[in-house]
């Protein structure tokens, strides 16, 4: 199992921080970022949005990203949201197509930024479970210091600041 | 002497504002061509869907308007002028007049204006809305540029759209003009179409693309380009919105107007 890690910032403007310092360290195919602040496109259903990544930096058509996307969305039960627009989802399942997103390229690291402001409290015991269970990659969860005890029985190491940014962010190439 | 200062403060921030947007469009509009063109995006996937959805947009939706304005107008025009000439003895000057009233002026204002109602006030809002929203920033992210992925498409959809859209508007017009007349004089669409066509110079195509292509050009651009100036709040789209209007309008006239020159 990959690492995982949380870091524990006071403010929206601290993760800000973070974020645009891994989105200066590592390109979007080495560290993909879920973030309150990147948002779905509105114009694209949730298909084009996932299938993006892929059909501008990869050069791959509709018609051979489509199943991949269809695929994934199978896996989280939403199969049906493939030719929805975002405005037709809940706050969860645009966390997880923003995740499916992020994780088209095969990036090596996943880094959520402020999952409370992205989903309803009652929602977030089940984002923790669903980050723990993550595998494939390293994930990084960078939340408000209220919500680290939400991490408690997790496989997430809480992280200072300092130390995640000299682990990971001074690895980067 | 107050009332004075205040006039020439006014001027000078206004000739500023004017050169500051020439020259910020300027640069706005090479970046987009380079980014575009040269970074030949054009074959990119990506790029190649919202292109073709928004020449959908842009033009194929106005398909129907269009060919109604065309007929209408033609009607109008075509049908007016050629009946005056024809009972004032200038027969032969008809293709002479149609060429410079539809070809030369009519066509590139017609479907330019109705772009601008269209296209271009559609296009403020989307860009506007998509800075607001962060969508913007959420595409720089992902490394996808968006002078390639968002403005290149929409400024190039906007030109072809306004080219095509222009030609149809000048067939379609002179077919309406003929039908009106037919009905009144003893004249056929024949001896219309040969006299357009024996008319037309080179000076007369030239003026027809440079109006068209350039029209469309800053249909696309200027609309984009104003709505990338908005700040954070939600206001400042709507002001941004009167401005690129207004833009609109007076890059709209120069071009009408320098066309005239070729």
């Amino acid at each position: 199992m990959k690492e995982k890690y949380l870091v524990t910032v006071p403010n929206n403007l601290a993760a800000n921080r973070l974020q645009d310092k891994i989105s200066a360290a590592y390109k979007w195919s080495e560290a993909a970022i879920v973030s309150y602040n990147l948002p779905l496109l509105s114009a694209l259903s949730v298909c084009e949005n996932i299938m993006l990544p892929l059909n501008y930096s990869e050069r791959m058509t509709r018609r051979q990203a489509e199943p991949i996307v269809e695929g994934l969305l199978h896996k989280f039960g939403m199969e049906q949201a493939l030719h929805y627009r975002q405005k037709r989802l809940n706050d969860y399942e645009i966390l997880i197509v923003k995740f499916l997103r992020a994780i088209m390229r095969c990036p090596e690291r996943v880094v959520f930024v402020m999952p409370h402001n992205m989903i309803p409290s009652e929602d977030y015991a089940s984002f923790t479970v669903f980050a723990d269970a993550l595998t494939d990659f390293e994930i990084t969860v960078i939340e408000h210091e209220n919500f680290a005890g939400d991490y408690l029985e997790t496989n997430f190491m809480e992280t200072s600041q300092e130390k995640w940014e000299t682990l990971v962010l001074k690895t980067s190439k | 002497m107050n009332s004075m200062y205040n006039f020439v403060f006014n001027i000078g921030a206004a000739i500023i504002n004017i050169a500051g947007f020439f020259v910020g469009h300027s640069k706005f509009c090479i970046k987009v061509c380079v980014r575009g063109i040269l970074g030949s995006r054009f074959s990119n996937p990506a790029v190649f869907m919202v292109t073709v959805r928004q020449i959908y947009f842009a033009g194929v939706e106005l398909f129907y308007i269009m060919t109604f304005t065309s007929l209408i107008l033609g009607m109008a025009l075509v049908g007016g002028l050629s009946k005056s000439l024809i009972l004032l003895g200038a027969r032969d000057s008809i293709g002479t007049v149609l060429l410079v009233v539809i070809i030369r002026s009519a066509a590139p204002l017609v479907t330019g204006l109705l772009l601008v109602l269209r296209t271009s006030t559609a296009l403020l809002m989307e860009v506007g809305l998509m800075k607001y929203n962060r969508e913007l920033i959420s595409l720089e992210a992902m490394n996808i540029d968006p002078y390639a992925y968002v403005y290149f498409p929409r400024v190039l959809a906007s030109i072809i759209s306004m080219v095509v859209l222009a030609t149809y508007f000048s067939v379609l017009s002179i077919i309406g003009g003929y039908t009106l007349l037919s009905f009144q004089l003893d004249t056929t669409l024949d001896s219309i179409l040969k006299q357009v066509i024996y008319e037309v110079s080179l000076s007369d195509v030239g003026s027809f693309l440079f109006k068209t292509v350039l029209i469309g050009f800053l249909i696309g651009s200027i609309p984009i380009y104003t709505a990338l100036e908005a700040k954070g709040a939600q206001t400042d789209i709507i002001k941004s919105f009167v401005y690129g209007m207004i833009r609109l309008f007076f890059a709209f006239i120069i071009v009408m107007v320098l066309g005239e020159f070729i």
